[in-house]
């Protein structure tokens, strides 16, 4: 009897351990958390209040002197320029009450991209809807997409200035990556000369995140590069970028929704194969990397 | 096989090492684990909110599906829901959805609602000044019509997706919550259940564009939204002729794009917005001639001549 309840204990945290393994676990960390207050019009010395139109203002931090663009249920809305602290501010303003969708994004000195920060804001009727301490990732760009064995790779970007640059790379075949911290100027750039020499062959991973001590900026765009054991041509071409414009927009999501449950025509294929999940289809999964590939 | 490995304690009670060190070993992870502040991620969750429980034969109520990402960034969803022979849906409403572009909008088909949709960027929760952090939102609403007393019930498609927002389409962990509703006999009062909804304001103003696809055809892309009813349709109009229902994109039936664009975008309540696009390029004088004028030309020719006829036969009178 002691023995068989024993067993069933063993076999209770055998569970236990399934469970725990087979979840995702994640830690709290300190990345940043994005404030939002409301400020309600109140009558002050009597008589009826003011009228707040419902407008939503966002404050944030992107990079010295850069573009930050807005986009409102994934469309461009205006586009504003950091300070030299970074900071931003953008009013939308004639709004209806309802839940959007916002986005930002910054671009940075080389022209590049950060990756894409999106809330979804529950705005009131007649009431100002501040959303702050919006702090965008850093941008991330590589001098080659593929190297020879013991040939350097440089990492660069854009960043909020002074911030330590959180460098995160590995094999995009394993879990497992290798950090480096460097400090960004005070125009916020930041850059890593990556000795290729003791690398495995392969196709690797690279992103990159800001610490500024109490909090952390989400991780940029993930992007790739490659050791090969001969030079290889480098790609010239946005992922999901469908009709080659520079951009991942509602163009390309209209194209996408073109194909969806259709057959590829001859021409079409070879682009869904370079710029999508190359299954010879349109499905969720291609409007999912439409979705995180988006510029507006 | 499992071997325990046991002993004897000074009381001659029979004791099991691996159970202690596990025991122990486990009791010290989860206590860890609450120290430190543990998210355990189980994946997203689709679950039924109802307006009300108790419901009679012939109220009108709503049911809001919503979507739980459990701090997951997630950016695509795909799925059905379906309901029991016990209502009847009345209405969809999608104005106020977490979902930023359908793929499919959420219609009917029979007892069922197909959907599915994009969310770039990526969704965490709705973000609001009136709570902390961020909170489940909403996929579509639901307004049925309770038509018979029983256990209703209103279910999930085991096949619905929520995918990653991490540019490769991985797959989220989906856990489903289906819901029973009691529907009793009475009288039922119509809309008593239902909020108050008065929707006077248009969809949000938008710019239709004309893109070149690879099938190296012209078409029309538009596409706006509606915070209250949603959109219900669009319709397009070229040139002179009628407005056409369409659905972006939308190929246009002129390809030599000299003809003035209308996107009209109309909601769940009727309210419409009008969007134009005007002519890319000056149309030389015989591509500005249209059927309507061709037709009007004729008329005037054959007036003419007629005149003519009846003035010649007087004059040989």
């Amino acid at each position: 009897m002691y023995d068989r309840f024993h067993v069933f204990f063993y076999i209770l945290i055998s569970i236990t351990i399934i469970f725990f393994s087979s979840g995702e676990v994640t830690f709290a960390s300190s990345t940043s958390t994005i404030t939002i207050t409301a400020v309600v019009p109140t009558s002050g010395g009597g008589g009826d209040p003011p009228i707040t139109p419902t407008e939503v203002s966002f404050w944030g931090k992107a990079y010295p002197n850069s573009t930050v663009t807005l986009l409102k249920d994934a469309l461009f809305v205006e586009n504003t320029t950091a300070n030299s602290a970074s900071e931003f501010e953008i009013n939308v303003i004639d709004l209806v009450a309802g839940t959007y969708l916002f986005s930002f994004y910054a671009e940075d000195i080389y022209g590049t991209q950060s990756a894409l920060v999106t809330m979804s804001v529950n705005v009131v009727d007649s009431v100002q809807t501040i959303v702050s301490s919006i702090f965008l990732p850093p941008t991330i760009n590589t001098d080659k997409s593929s190297v020879q064995q013991r040939e350097d790779i440089t990492i660069f970007g854009q960043t909020i200035g002074y911030s330590d640059v959180v460098i995160e790379f590995g094999l995009a075949s394993t879990s497992s990556s290798t950090a480096m911290m460097v400090v960004a100027d005070g125009n916020g750039l930041y850059e890593y000369i990556l000795d290729t020499t003791l690398l495995l062959f392969g196709d690797y991973n690279v992103k990159a995140k800001a610490d500024l001590g109490a909090i952390e900026t989400s991780y940029s765009k993930v992007i790739s590069f490659s050791i090969d054991e001969e030079e290889e041509e480098e790609p010239d071409f946005l992922m999901a970028d469908l009709n080659d414009d520079g951009k991942v927009d509602i163009v390309d999501f209209s194209i996408a929704a073109f194909w969806y449950k259709r057959t590829l025509s001859e021409d079409f294929i070879p682009i869904e194969e370079k710029r999508l999940n190359a299954d010879g289809k349109i499905n969720l999964i291609d409007f999912s990397m439409i979705a995180y590939y988006w510029t507006g | 096989m499992i071997v325990l490995n046991t002993y004897i304690n000074k009381k001659g009670e029979v004791k099991n090492k691996i159970f202690i060190f596990l025991f122990v070993f486990f009791t010290t992870v989860i206590y860890l684990f609450g120290l430190i502040g543990v998210n355990m991620v189980f994946g997203s969750e689709y679950y039924f909110d109802v307006s009300k429980k108790n419901i009679q034969t012939g109220d009108l109520f709503e049911v809001t599906f919503m979507l739980d990402t459990e701090g997951e960034s997630i950016n695509a969803i795909e799925g059905s829901t379906s309901f029991s022979r016990h209502l009847v849906l009345k209405q969809i409403r999608s104005g106020d959805s977490l979902v930023g572009l359908w793929v499919d909008q959420p219609v009917a088909d029979g007892d069922h609602v197909n959907f599915s949709g994009i969310i770039p960027g990526g969704y965490v929760g709705d973000l609001g000044a009136s709570w902390t952090g961020t909170r489940p939102g909403k996929v579509f609403t639901l307004i049925f019509e309770a038509r018979e007393s029983g256990d209703a019930w209103l279910q999930v498609d085991r096949d619905s997706t929520v995918l990653l927002n991490d540019g490769k389409g991985t797959k989220a962990q989906v856990i489903i919550k289906n819901t029973n509703i009691n529907i009793v006999k009475g009288k039922g009062s119509l809309f008593s259940n239902v909020i108050s909804w008065e929707d006077e304001d248009k969809p949000e103003s938008f710019n239709p564009i004309i893109e070149l696809f690879p099938d190296g055809l012209y078409y029309l892309i538009f596409v706006t939204s509606d915070k209250d009813s949603g959109i219900a349709y669009y319709d397009v109009r070229e040139g002179d002729d009628s407005f056409v229902i369409a659905k972006s994109p939308y190929l246009l039936r002129e390809q030599y794009l000299g003809l003035p664009i209308m996107v009209r975008a109309v909601d769940k309540s009727g309210n419409k917005r009008l969007a134009s696009l005007f002519p890319e390029r000056q149309l030389t004088w015989y591509e500005s001639i249209n059927t309507r004028d061709i037709l009007s030309g004729i008329g005037i020719i054959i007036f003419f001549i007629f005149v003519f006829i009846l003035r010649w036969r007087k004059k040989r009178k």
